[in-house]
């Protein structure tokens, strides 16, 4: 397991052009990535933010993941194993980007 | 002369305060009301330097060099993509010489900052609350990142103590101009796995009052693991002890806001500090 060289992928996407390569084609793009076990590069191209943030990646690191697929924080946080939130203010503003 | 300190605040930079209609909510409403009034507090005071605290989340600094505190010093600092473009559309205004006689000043005094002379990239810790408070475009800013994502981290004590040496140098410095401090993050957040969304609502009213003058060496003596249990996003507090650190105890905290927001899983504080001294003192040029 390489928790650096996951982090280091998931990092590469804050890059427009190497995000956009990566939603192009990301079997593709993960094939020329190295460093990465199998079980690894199905977790980000299926974007398993649960076994991601298991494995320890910086729930930073996993958001960069999470906007290519276009999923809001709230909804990662809840994927990585947390419940909804609830209660007051529950159902108010919560997405913090366009 | 030295320069003066003119406006000192702490907020929130959760991304969802990207959006600024009142109509959400009683608590919104309240948080943008307390956005408003820092913002027209450095609209009247008008500082010519920010000097800004805060954490990159991964934005620009990644586990190749991570630094525990870093400070720009370069002519301008590019917006963070952060998956979609950026909170803010035009690069900012960055102020090199005085962000190289800091660093100088905190590298003598034993305070070893990774120092960025260009290519730096800031992120919602910067985005976010910057537009709030100014909406005018010369103000020049001076990053001061604090390690707060990944560890080790830089102790409260530490923290601190660099806030008090930045305080220091500032004073040290002979040049004529006005200045603000800003921290921003916190308070408690978590944002993964299966506390994700809790909120410490008990911890925040704690160090919110530890941000009282006469309480503020509590914050300097709390730990880590004290923070943690707020949730991984709580050591952002470590940018407002930082700033803390760098304020005597003329300036008193006002707070503006504390509204736990369950849709941005936050606490969101917001803080003034003002000096009574300065009240009458309208900044010059």
């Amino acid at each position: 397991m390489s928790l650096y060289q996951v982090s280091k992928l998931l990092y590469s996407l804050n890059d427009p052009e190497v995000r956009g390569a990566f939603i192009a084609d990301p079997k593709a793009y993960l094939q020329k990535v190295s460093g990465l076990t199998l079980q690894e590069a199905n977790a980000v191209a299926d974007h398993d933010v649960r076994t991601l943030h298991e494995m320890g990646i910086s729930i930073y690191l996993i958001r960069s993941l999470e906007y290519v697929h276009g999923v809001s924080l709230v909804e990662t946080g809840v994927a990585t194993g947390g419940n909804r939130p609830v209660g007051d203010n529950a159902d108010e503003v919560s997405e913090g980007s366009p | 002369m030295a320069p003066r300190l003119v406006a000192a605040a702490a907020c929130s930079h959760a991304p969802p305060l990207v959006r600024t209609d009142r109509d959400a909510s009683a608590a919104w409403s309240r948080l943008n009301d307390a956005y408003d009034a820092l913002a027209k507090q450095f609209v009247d005071k008008a500082p010519e330097v920010l000097i800004v605290i805060y954490d990159d989340h991964f934005d620009n600094f990644f586990l190749n060099a991570m630094p525990t505190f870093a400070i720009g010093a370069a002519s301008s600092y590019q917006v963070a993509d952060e998956g979609f473009g950026g909170f803010w559309g035009t690069p900012i205004v960055g102020e090199r010489e005085v962000a190289l006689a800091i660093a100088e000043g905190l590298v003598g005094r034993g305070f070893d900052l990774t120092v960025c002379h260009g290519d730096m990239q800031v992120d919602h810790g910067v985005t976010i609350p910057l537009p709030r408070l100014s909406q005018a475009t010369n103000t020049r800013v001076i990053p001061i990142v604090v390690n707060t994502v990944w560890p080790p981290y830089p102790s409260p004590a530490r923290c601190w103590d660099l806030g008090v040496a930045l305080r220091e140098v500032l004073d040290s410095i002979e040049a004529d101009f006005s200045y603000g401090i800003l921290a921003s993050g916190g308070l408690s957040h978590q944002l993964a796995g299966e506390d994700f969304g809790v909120i410490r609502t008990d911890f925040d009213l704690k160090f919110m009052s530890r941000l009282e003058a006469g309480h503020r060496m509590e914050l300097r003596t709390m730990t880590i693991a004290e923070i943690l249990q707020a949730g991984d996003g709580a050591l952002e507090v470590l940018n407002w002890i930082t700033m803390v650190g760098a304020l005597g105890p003329e300036w008193e905290a006002n707070r503006l806001a504390y509204e736990p927001i369950s849709s941005a899983v936050t606490g969101m504080g917001v803080f003034s500090f003002e000096n009574a001294s300065l009240d009458d003192t309208r900044v010059q040029g």
